[in-house]
C-alpha cells in the first residue's frame, strides 16, 4: 500500500453536502408518471380466520384504480417467504407464508387487501371502506405457555408452536463441572422486544414495463441485490430482468435486510395494472409491521469456583419468533455461540428453543443476538462476582482470555482472531474514575442514595462472513463481497460496491482506502453501491458490521488488481521487468529512478491506446470478491454511572464511557459517530423501549412514537470515548467492524449500573427497560 | 397518517366562527394550534366532517392584568405564554408551565384555548385553571373550572361554542409546578402544582384521573399546620388513577404524593 | 439556508462534527438549530438538549448534533454578518 495519508484520518464525509442542504433522494423523492398508490388493508385483530372481504364500496370509490386480495395475486405470485438455516440448521415447524392473508390472519397488521387509487388519500379512504368479517381464534402470546401441551396454536394448521428446539451443545458437557462448582447462580434474562424504526419507514415504488419485460424498483433497502433475488424468483422473472435501487437509505439498523410481503405485492400490482405503483409505510405501519427484534429470554446457570474462576454455562434461549420465520430469524440464536464472551470456560451447554407466537415476525435488529449475549454473561458475570463479593472488575480480570491465547478457540469452536481485553478495561477504569466512583458511591450509600456503577468488557463476532460459515447459513450463497474498480482513460476511478450504505459513511471511507492506495486524491474517486445494473454481478449488502471487514477489503483487493495490470504496462512502456517496476505515491517507476516515472493517470490513459504488451487487453479495470478466512472480532469496555432516585425510581445516567477497538481505523470520526448511535440504541433498550402487545387480545400498544420511547436529545448523557488498537490478522486492512458495537455492549452496563445501585436493598437482577414504574415496585418490595 | 376528507373554512371573527360551525353542525371541529386534533386525525381517531379554523382572529391572543385578573386570550400559544413580562409577573406558574408543555414545535403552535377546550387528562394548563378557581370564557358565557372539567376530554362546551379566553387570578407567591416524565418532551404521567394564594396553598394534579384534581385535602392539611410531608401525604386521597403503559395506577398514586411534597418544598 | 456554494454556518458546523448519518432527520434538526440558536445565541449544552427535543434521529446518539449545535453557536457568535441568515432561515 501507498504511503497512507487518508486513511486514519478524519476525512469530511462527502455524502454530506446533499444530505445537509435537502437534497438527498429517500424513496418517497422518486415518482413515475402515472404512478398509482397502494394502500394495505391490515387485520385488526391478532389471529382470527377471514370468513369474507366485503370490497364492494371501496371498489366504487373515487380514485380507486383496483382492491385485490389473496386471490387475485395466486398466478402472480409463487413460492413462500425466504427462510434461511442461518445457525440452526434444522426446523420443527416453519408456516408458509404468502405476502397477503386469505384465510387466516396471524398477527395484527398481517395484510387482507390492497387498494391502488390515483391518490394516497384516495387510497387510504377506500381501504377504510373494506369490511373484513373475521371470526377470532385464541392468540398465542407468552413463549413458556405456547410450549405447554395442548396450547393455542400460532397458526391453526402447525402441529405446535415450536419453530425451532435445537441443542448445541448438551447438558451432560457441563456436569462434571457443575459437581465441583462451589456457587451456582441462576437467572432468567429478558430481552425486551424492539422496534428498529429508522427514521425513513419503508417503501416501494415499482415500475414494470410490459413490453420490454422488464421490472424496476426502487425501495429502502441494505439488501438490493437479495431483494433481487427473492422477488424475480417470487415473481417468475430472470433476475436480469429485475433491476432494484435502494437509493439514500434513512436508516436501517436490520429492519431493511429481509425482503416484505410489500415488496412482492407493489411489484406484481405493477405488472397486473400496467402502471408505475408506489407505496410508503406509515409510522403506524413501520412500528407494527416492520420486523422487530429480540424478543427472547434465557434461563441460564453459571457454576463458578470460590475464587471467581468461571468452571461452566448452562442457557437455554427462548425466541419469540412472531407469527412467520423471519428470513434472518434464526440469526439470533447466535447469541448461545457467544453466551461465553471474553471469558475461558471449561463448558457452555446451550440450547435455543424458537416460539411460534402472533406477534410480528423478529429478523436482526443492530447487533442481532450479540447484544443478547453480551447482556447475558455480562449479567452473570456480575451476579458471581455479588454472591462471592468479588468487585465486578476482579471477576472479570481473572477470566479473561489472555492476550497470549489469540487466535483462542472458544467453546463453540469459533476462532477469535485477537484481543486485549484488559487493555480496553484499564483505560476505560481510568477514564471513569472507578476507583473514586467506588469511594462516592460508599459515601452516597451512608446517605441513602442508590448510585451504581455498571461494567461492560464485550466481545463480539461480525464480518460476515467466511464462506465456510455463511453459504450454510443461507441456503447457498456465501456472503462474501465483491467490488469492481473501473479506471477511465482520463484517470478517474470508479468504484462499485455490493455492500449499502445507509448512514454509515462507505461513499468516504471506501474512497480513502482508495485513494490511499491508488495515491490519488480523493475527489478522483467515485464510490457507488445500492443499483443491481451497476458494478458486479452480486453485492451482499450491508448488516452485521461486514461492509469494511469484508467489503472494503474487496475493494482493496480490486485496487490491487488494477495496480498489478498497470505494473505489467508500465514495465513495458519502461521496458523494464515487471517485477522492477515500484507504484507508490501515484506513480509507477523502475526500482532505484524514481526521478523517471509515470503517473498513474497517464498508465491509465496508455491502457486505452495502441501497443499494449502482448495478450494485454485494453482497459484498466478489475473485479474482485473476498471471501475472508474468519469473521473479525472487536472488543471493548463499557463504563455506565447511574443514580436512582430513591422515591421514584427514575434512573439519571450521570457518566458513560466506552473504550472501543475495531482494529485498524480508516476515520475515527465515523467510528466514533457509529459508537454514540449504537450505544444510545442500547440505552433506550435498557431504560426506554420496549413493543409491548396486549397479552389477551394481541393488540400492539405502542404504536405510535408517543408510546414506543425513542429518546431524544434530552435523554442522552453526554459520552466520554476512547480506542485500543488491536489488528485484525484476518484481513489485509487489520480492520474489523464498529456498526454494531455501542449497541451490543451498553445494555448490560446500564442495567449492571442499576443493579449495583440497587443490591444494598437486596435487588439482584433487574429487566429491561427499567422504568421508573418496575424499580419503584422492586425497591418497595424489597424494602419489606 | 392520511386524515379522512374533511370540509375546511377560516373564520376572521368569532361570529363568524361560530355561523361556520352552526352551519357544519355535530361534526365540525375547531382547529386552533392542531397539536392534539391533527395528529388524532392523522390516525383516523378523530374524523370531523369539517374544520373551522380560527387562528386568523385577531384578537384572541391577548395577555392582559386588569385588577388581580389576568386575562389569556385562548389563541396565545404556549410560547408566548411563556415568554409574557406580564404572566412571568402576575402568574409566574403559568408561564413556568406553558415552557414544560411538548417540545419547541408545539410550544409554537398549541394554543391555551385549545388544550383547556379538549381537556385531556394529561394537559398542564387545566390543572392551573381548577386549583387557582380560573373561569373558561367563551362567546356564550364565562364557566368557572370546577364546573368545566366533567370527564375525560368532556366539557360543557356545545357543538357551536368557543373559548376565547382564560381569566385566571394575579397570583404571585411561591409556586412550582413539577411534570414527571420519561422524556422531555412526553405528556406528565404525573403532574403536581402548588401555589401560594393569600398565605394559603393551592395544590393541583395532572393526569391522576380522567380530569384534573385539586388536592383540598392537602391544602386542608396544611392549612391546619401540617409540615409538607405529613400534608403531602393526603395528596392521593380519593383518587382512582387509571393506570397506562408508563404507570401502573399505584404508582400514579404515589408520585402524586411526592411530587406535590416536592412541588410545595421547592416552591419559590 | 446555503448561499450558493457557501454553507450556512449550521450546516458547515452539521458537516464539521459529524452530526448525521443517514441524514434523514437532518433537514429538520439544522432548522431546530436555526430557531434555537435564533432565540439562544449562546446556549448551554443543556439548553440545546432542550432546544432540540422535539425533533428525533436514530443514528448520531445526538452526540455529535449537540456539538455540531455548539460549533455552529461559535461560528455565528464571531462573525455576526451571518445572525440575520438565520433568522431568515428560523422563519
Amino acid at each position: 500500500m501507498a504511503v497512507t495519508q487518508l486513511v486514519g484520518a478524519k476525512i469530511h464525509r462527502r455524502e454530506d453536502p446533499r444530505l445537509i442542504t435537502g437534497h438527498g433522494h429517500y424513496i418517497d423523492d422518486f415518482t413515475r408518471q402515472g404512478t398509482a398508490y397502494a394502500s394495505f388493508v391490515r387485520s385488526p385483530v391478532a389471529h382470527a380466520r377471514v370468513k369474507s372481504i366485503d370490497v364492494t364500496d371501496a371498489s366504487k370509490a373515487p380514485g380507486v384504480v383496483g382492491v385485490y386480495t389473496a386471490r387475485d395475486f395466486k398466478g402472480q405470485l409463487a413460492g413462500t417467504h425466504p427462510a434461511a438455516p442461518a445457525f440452526v440448521a434444522e426446523k420443527k415447524y416453519v408456516p408458509e407464508r404468502f405476502p397477503i392473508a386469505e384465510k387466516e390472519v396471524t398477527y395484527q397488521g398481517e395484510i387482507v387487501a390492497v387498494v391502488l387509487a390515483e391518490s394516497k388519500g384516495q387510497a387510504a379512504d377506500a381501504a377504510n371502506m373494506i369490511q373484513v368479517d373475521y371470526d377470532d381464534l385464541p392468540v398465542v402470546m407468552d413463549l413458556e405457555k405456547a410450549l405447554a401441551k395442548g396450547a393455542p396454536k400460532a397458526h391453526e394448521a402447525g402441529p405446535d408452536n415450536v419453530c425451532w428446539d435445537f441443542t448445541y451443545t448438551p447438558l451432560d458437557l457441563t456436569e462434571a463441572a457443575f459437581k465441583e462448582a462451589d456457587v451456582v447462580v441462576k437467572e432468567r434474562v429478558l430481552q425486551n422486544r424492539l422496534a428498529p424504526v429508522p427514521m425513513e419507514p419503508r417503501g416501494v415504488l415499482a415500475d414494470y414495463e410490459g413490453f420490454d419485460k422488464k421490472l424496476t424498483m426502487w425501495l429502502s433497502s441494505q439488501n438490493p441485490h437479495f431483494i433481487r433475488l427473492f422477488v424475480s424468483g417470487a415473481l417468475g422473472l430472470r433476475e436480469s430482468q429485475v433491476r432494484v435501487i435502494s437509493p439514500d437509505v434513512g436508516g436501517g439498523f436490520g429492519s431493511k435486510i429481509s425482503p416484505y410481503p410489500e415488496d412482492y405485492l407493489v411489484p406484481a400490482l405493477s405488472r397486473m395494472t400496467a402502471r408505475p405503483v408506489k407505496w410508503i409505510e406509515t409510522r403506524t405501519e413501520s412500528i407494527q409491521n416492520s420486523t422487530h427484534g429480540r424478543g427472547q429470554f434465557y434461563d441460564c446457570e453459571v457454576a463458578a469456583k470460590k475464587d471467581g474462576t468461571l468452571l461452566a454455562m448452562r442457557v437455554v434461549q427462548y425466541v419469540d419468533v412472531g407469527a412467520y420465520h423471519g428470513t434472518f430469524g434464526a440469526f439470533q440464536p447466535v447469541a448461545c455461540l457467544m453466551a461465553g464472551g471474553g471469558y475461558k470456560w471449561k463448558g457452555i451447554s446451550a440450547r435455543t428453543v424458537g416460539v411460534l407466537t402472533n406477534r410480528v415476525p423478529t429478523d436482526p435488529y443492530r447487533g442481532a443476538g450479540r447484544p443478547e449475549a453480551t447482556h447475558l454473561v455480562e449479567r452473570m458475570v456480575d451476579l458471581v462476582a455479588l454472591e462471592l463479593k468479588m468487585d465486578p472488575v476482579d471477576i472479570r480480570r481473572k477470566n479473561f482470555i489472555q492476550p497470549e491465547d489469540f487466535p483462542f478457540t472458544q467453546n463453540f469452536g469459533l476462532v477469535v482472531d485477537s484481543g486485549d481485553y484488559d487493555k480496553s478495561l484499564d483505560k476505560a477504569l481510568e477514564l471513569a474514575g472507578y476507583a473514586e466512583l467506588r469511594k462516592k458511591q460508599a459515601d452516597l450509600r451512608k446517605q441513602g442514595r442508590y448510585m451504581g456503577i455498571g461494567l461492560s468488557t464485550w466481545i463480539e463476532l461480525c464480518g460476515f462472513g467466511p464462506s465456510a460459515a455463511t453459504a450454510p447459513a443461507t441456503g447457498g450463497i456465501a456472503l462474501v463481497e465483491s467490488a469492481q474498480v473501473r479506471v477511465t482513460p482520463t484517470g478517474a476511478v470508479i468504484v462499485y460496491t455490493g455492500t449499502h450504505s445507509h448512514g454509515q459513511g462507505h461513499e468516504t471511507t471506501f474512497s480513502q482506502i482508495v485513494a490511499d492506495q491508488l495515491g490519488v486524491p480523493l475527489d478522483s474517486v467515485e464510490l457507488r453501491h445500492g443499483d443491481t445494473a451497476e458494478g458486479t454481478s452480486f453485492g451482499y449488502g450491508t448488516y452485521g458490521s461486514r461492509s469494511l471487514a469484508v467489503g472494503g477489503v474487496a475493494i482493496s483487493k480490486a485496487v490491487g488488481k488494477v495496480i498489478d495490470k498497470g505494473k505489467k504496462l508500465a514495465a513495458h512502456i519502461f521496458e523494464a521487468a515487471e517485477e522492477d517496476v515500484v507504484f507508490e505515491h501515484g506513480n509507477f517507476h523502475v526500482k532505484g529512478s524514481p526521478d523517471k516515472s509515470k503517473a498513474f493517470g497517464e498508465v491509465a490513459f496508455a491502457s486505452y491506446g495502441m501497443g499494449l504488451p502482448e495478450g494485454m487487453e485494453q482497459g484498466l479495470e478489475a473485479v474482485a470478491y473476498f471471501d475472508p478466512p474468519n469473521l473479525v472480532w472487536p472488543f471493548g469496555a463499557h463504563v455506565a454511572v447511574v443514580e436512582i432516585d430513591a422515591e421514584t425510581g427514575s434512573v439519571k445516567l450521570e457518566k458513560y464511557v466506552a473504550v472501543d477497538d475495531c482494529g485498524n481505523i480508516i476515520n475515527p470520526m465515523i467510528v466514533d459517530g457509529q459508537i454514540h448511535g449504537g450505544v444510545v440504541q442500547a440505552i433506550a433498550q435498557a431504560l426506554y423501549e420496549e413493543v409491548v402487545y396486549d397479552e389477551s387480545s394481541g393488540q400492539l400498544k405502542t404504536g405510535t412514537m408517543i408510546d414506543y420511547l425513542v429518546p431524544s436529545a434530552g435523554e442522552i448523557p453526554p459520552f466520554i470515548l476512547d480506542k485500543t488498537i488491536t489488528p485484525s490478522p484476518t484481513n489485509d486492512l487489520g480492520v474489523k467492524g464498529i456498526g454494531e458495537a455501542g449497541t451490543i455492549a451498553a445494555s448490560v452496563a446500564v442495567i449492571n449500573a442499576i443493579c449495583d445501585a440497587l443490591s444494598p436493598l437486596g435487588i439482584k437482577h433487574v429487566d429491561m427497560p427499567a422504568t421508573p414504574d418496575k424499580l419503584w415496585h422492586m425497591m418497595k418490595e424489597a424494602r419489606k | 397518517m392520511i386524515p379522512a376528507a374533511f370540509e375546511y373554512a377560516k373564520a376572521s371573527s368569532v361570529d363568524e366562527a361560530v355561523k361556520l360551525l352552526d352551519k357544519f353542525g355535530e361534526d365540525a371541529k375547531v382547529l386552533a394550534g392542531g397539536h392534539s386534533l391533527i395528529p388524532l386525525m392523522r390516525l383516523r381517531l378523530a374524523q370531523p366532517k369539517a374544520l373551522v379554523d380560527i387562528n386568523g382572529i385577531k384578537g384572541l391572543d391577548h395577555i392582559e392584568a386588569k385588577g388581580d385578573k389576568l386575562h389569556v386570550g385562548a389563541l396565545t400559544r404556549h410560547f408566548a405564554i411563556h415568554s409574557s413580562d406580564v404572566i412571568r409577573d402576575k402568574l409566574p406558574i403559568l408561564a413556568e408551565v406553558a415552557s414544560e408543555v411538548g417540545d419547541n414545535q408545539v410550544r409554537n403552535m398549541g394554543t391555551i384555548g385549545g388544550v383547556v377546550a379538549h381537556a385531556d387528562a394529561a394537559g398542564d394548563y387545566p390543572t392551573i385553571a381548577l386549583m387557582l378557581d380560573a373561569d373558561i370564557v367563551t362567546n356564550r358565557r364565562t364557566i368557572p373550572a370546577k364546573d368545566f372539567f366533567k370527564d375525560l376530554f368532556t366539557t360543557p362546551l356545545q357543538a357551536n361554542e368557543i373559548v376565547t379566553e382564560v381569566v385566571f387570578p394575579v397570583a404571585n407567591g411561591p409556586h412550582k409546578y413539577i411534570k414527571f416524565r420519561r422524556r422531555l418532551f412526553d405528556w406528565a404521567i404525573v403532574g403536581a402544582a402548588a401555589q401560594k394564594v393569600d398565605g394559603h396553598w393551592r395544590i393541583g394534579l395532572t393526569n391522576v384521573g380522567p380530569t384534573p384534581v385539586r388536592a383540598k385535602a392537602v391544602e386542608d392539611a396544611l392549612g391546619k399546620g401540617a409540615k409538607p410531608e405529613e400534608a403531602a401525604q393526603h395528596a392521593s386521597d380519593g383518587l382512582n388513577p387509571a393506570g397506562d403503559l408508563r404507570a401502573s395506577p399505584e404508582y400514579k398514586k404515589h408520585l402524586a404524593r411526592v411530587l406535590t411534597r416536592r412541588a410545595i418544598e421547592q416552591a419559590q | 439556508m446555503a448561499n450558493g456554494d457557501e454553507l450556512h454556518p449550521i450546516q458547515q458546523a452539521f458537516w464539521d462534527e459529524h452530526g448525521l448519518q443517514c441524514g434523514y432527520c437532518t433537514p429538520g434538526f439544522i432548522m431546530a438549530a436555526a430557531y434555537l440558536l435564533e432565540q439562544n445565541p449562546n446556549p448551554t449544552e443543556d439548553e440545546i438538549r432542550r432546544g432540540l427535543e422535539g425533533n428525533l434521529c436514530r443514528c448520531t446518539g445526538y452526540v455529535n448534533i449537540v456539538k455540531a449545535v455548539q460549533t455552529a453557536a461559535r461560528t455565528m457568535s464571531s462573525t455576526p454578518a451571518r445572525k440575520t441568515q438565520v433568522t431568515a432561515g428560523g422563519n
